[in-house]
């Protein structure tokens, strides 16, 4: 699952044209997915941009491919042959002839949201009103709203009889195969639900994955529902862009979206004070959905600073794990892949050992994920390695961990054919150095005259023993 | 996602006598307001580019400078009055702290002290001073890069010179490329500060056309330009300009201690005080070339 979409460029990509076509129409989603595309494709963008429309037809001036290709250094040509394959899967440019243009609606939108333009952003209808003092939340309340909302969500997860979430949000779990509906619901088991093996590698992503592997899904389970969700995409954009603290108006939304808008309020991406009152917050959780996407779902992430802070884990070299925590939801996901030990009233002690990580490793959780988990919640005592020009996480512990993942793939599985019974030394000979000539040969031992062949060389080495066999003995 | 922040100093100059002098001579050429909307564009552009990007205006006139933005005071004013914007919300704010800011300055402007050039050195100290701040608070991890940008209009003054010298080779040191954009002359100090710290250097040919020059060099750092084909580098004038009348010159006096300029022979060094010995003046009048301390200067 972790390739799936890994960036935004790649969801829109896969998206039908139409909705392409309609999300370019909002200037925001133009701006956030030019801000997703790759620096360089941004540079030709921009210089498209510098050309004024072509003053017969109105439309954006093509641009020979000769010259754009002109642009670039020589040596980064393949680059620039994967962007402008990438811009025209995006329907960003079109190609005419021998020349490229920039798609009209997108370039206009593009323009507007940088330069100013007619299409209007921000849809404010009561200006004079204003927040009134009672409705204003403040802005670290926020943010622990947003988390505890989003915990919550978590929750449901780990232990579905404590978190209180919406048949929406089960859908999008259960579409997206984070959870597994349980087959026999006579069982004394209450929960209809289990967790499945992408589940527990979803809850030790960070949460800007997780916030957006799950909007991902939700929208999946939305078009499924024959919803137009071009509408929807561009509101996210809209909140990606807004700013953190301020209010912002919902009051011409239309059922769906306020259905959406209320989705979002219950996985904490937007405060609301109540349904009644037509203004919402945006919080950290949405700011940050398109524009702190990550290009490299789980790979050698960095943190923005928000996250540095929150850090609360301690690793040792001697395997143990420190964490500074009350949160139920961490604890358990650290007993994931750690021998909890001690439970203090403000920290909690685990021991990774090998057995631990096994049974992580068996619930299809790789080591990666564990070491990014413990990279991602480093307490700040332990990112001031860095400064020292150390590894965030000991060498020591990310090694063994790695190691004891490999572990689980010493044993190789490969199909073959065994020869045996050879009559003579001579023919066993023959055998084994034409396999060893053809590269098919897996294992021979000369004492008990066996050889084992893979199953690709089989009928090449039979066939040459059979012309063999005239002239030697007849046995196989 | 890698979030290496690129901080981008823009220096504008916004000397009123270069903009005065416009006013008489034609009117098919950029004017002033002009100039600072191609500015605020290209900063919109620049922020827009990129969600690492952060940005600072420092601008500065004949005898004075002013940071332009960041202002969080001003910007806490003009948040919450956004309802109705056609661009992005962000530079809609940034926008108007520009515009306020900008405004100020201007009216502020001392007509006294009469001279033609701006206080480019002084900016560009400044902005190394603000950099310099931000890399002490860089948190461990953090690969921040930084980069400034000067937008020149006026001629340069060579009384700058030994000034904004060090300032070039400060930048150099803490690995700051200074880009250089004029809309008048060639500037050979300009042209000596991007070449030192490999930035670009670029004389508009026509200054209608800004914008597009701005956004089509400026807008990306070093590992970008990598990439792009760019405009070959034309010969650097080298010329320093000596300590003692601030000229720029060829040929000139160069103090074996300290290594001042001087387009004439002194008897003391006018920086260490070193006292010369006039006595070898008599071999340099009559062969200059075998003198040594009479040497052409690069």
């Amino acid at each position: 699952m972790s390739s799936q979409f890994a960036n935004l460029q790649e969801y829109i990509a896969s998206l039908p044209p139409n909705v392409i076509q309609n999300i370019y129409g909002h200037p925001a989603s133009c701006l956030a997915i030019f801000r997703d595309l790759p620096v360089l494709a941004r540079t030709i963008i921009m210089r498209f941009i510098c050309l004024p429309n072509s003053e017969t037809t109105g439309q954006p001036q093509p641009i020979s491919q000769g010259v754009v290709s002109s642009w670039i250094n020589p040596s980064h040509q393949n680059t620039y042959k994967m962007i402008s394959r990438m811009l025209v899967k995006l329907g960003i440019w079109n190609e005419i002839g021998t020349d490229w243009q920039l798609d009209a609606t997108f370039r206009n939108n593009l323009t507007g949201a940088i330069f100013g333009g007619t299409t209007i952003w921000l849809d404010e209808t009561d200006s004079t009103a204003g927040p009134s003092e009672r409705n204003i939340k403040k802005l670290d309340e926020l943010n622990t709203y947003s988390s505890t909302r989003w915990d919550c969500v978590l929750q449901y997860l780990v232990n579905p009889d404590r978190g209180q979430i919406t048949r929406d949000t089960i859908d999008v779990f259960v579409h997206a195969k984070l959870l597994r509906r349980n087959e026999d619901t006579s069982s004394s088991s209450t929960d209809p639900y289990t967790i499945t093996g992408s589940g527990f590698q979803f809850l030790l992503m960070n949460r800007r994955s997780q916030v957006w592997f799950f909007i991902i899904n939700s929208l999946e389970t939305r078009q499924q529902r024959g919803e137009d969700i071009s509408e929807h995409l561009i509101f996210l954009f809209q909140l990606s862009f807004a700013t953190f603290g301020k209010d912002y108006s919902c009051e011409k939304f239309s059922s769906v979206k306020e259905n959406f808008l209320q989705h979002l309020r219950e996985l904490g991406l937007t405060w609301q004070k109540t349904r009644k009152i037509k203004r919402y917050f945006p919080t950290k959780l949405a700011i940050e959905l398109a524009s702190g996407l990550s290009t490299n779902g789980f790979v050698d992430q960095q943190y923005g600073n928000d996250e540095i802070q929150s850090g609360f884990l301690v690793v040792e070299t001697n395997y143990r794990v420190y964490a500074y925590t009350n949160n139920d939801l961490y604890l358990k996901i650290i007993a994931l892949f750690c021998k909890m030990l001690y439970r203090f009233p403000n920290m909690s002690v685990g021991l990774i050992t090998r057995q631990s990580i096994r049974r992580a490793l068996s619930k299809e959780i790789s080591a990666d994920l564990i070491l990014n988990f413990l990279k991602s919640n480093a307490h700040p005592q332990m990112r001031k390695r860095l400064l020292e020009n150390k590894p965030l996480i000991p060498t020591t512990i990310s090694d063994q961990i790695r190691l004891w993942e490999m572990e689980r793939d010493r044993v190789v599985d490969q199909e073959g054919m065994l020869y045996n019974q050879f009559n003579s030394a001579n023919d066993f000979e023959l055998i084994e150095k034409y396999a060893k000539d053809l590269n098919v040969l897996l294992w021979s031992n000369t004492q008990k005259r066996c050889i084992i062949v893979s199953k690709a060389g089989h009928e090449e080495v039979k066939r040459f023993w059979k012309m063999q066999r005239p002239k030697s003995s007849n046995e196989n | 996602m890698s979030s290496s922040i690129k901080h981008l100093v823009v220096i504008i100059d916004l000397n009123p006598f270069y903009w005065s002098d416009k006013i008489s001579s034609t009117t098919t050429t950029l004017n002033f307001k002009q100039y600072l909307k191609i500015i605020i564009q290209f900063c919109n552009a620049y922020i827009a580019f990129d969600i690492n990007h952060r940005l600072t205006i420092i601008g500065c006139s004949n005898n004075e400078t002013c940071f332009l933005y960041p202002d969080p005071t001003n910007e806490s004013l003009i948040i919450p009055t956004v309802t109705k914007t056609n661009l992005f919300e962000q530079l809609f704010v940034i926008d108007r702290v520009v515009e306020n800011n900008l405004k100020e300055f201007i009216e502020n402007l001392s007509p006294q002290h009469i001279s033609s050039g701006s206080m480019i050195t002084m900016a560009l100290t400044q902005a190394l001073c603000y950099i310099n701040r931000l890399i002490r608070d860089t948190l461990p991890g953090e690969k921040n890069s930084f980069r400034i940008l000067i937008i020149q209009t006026t001629t340069d003054t060579s009384k700058q010179y030994m000034n904004f010298m060090n300032a070039v080779f400060t930048s150099e040191k803490i690995n700051v490329p200074i880009d250089g954009c004029i809309l008048n002359n060639d500037s050979s100090l300009l042209q000596q500060a991007c070449d030192l710290t490999s930035g670009i250097y670029l004389r508009v040919p026509d200054p209608n056309g800004l914008l597009q020059y701005l956004l089509w060099l400026y807008l990306t750092d070093k590992e970008v330009r990598k990439m792009l084909a760019l405009p070959t580098k034309v010969a650097v004038d080298y010329r320093p300009a000596c300590f003692c009348h601030h000229k720029l010159i060829d040929t000139g006096y160069v103090c074996s201690v300290c290594l001042s300029i001087y387009c004439d022979n002194t008897s003391t060094c006018s920086t260490c005080r070193s006292a010369f010995d006039i006595n070898n003046q008599s071999i340099s009048t009559s062969n200059g070339i075998t003198d040594s301390s009479r040497r052409q200067i690069r």
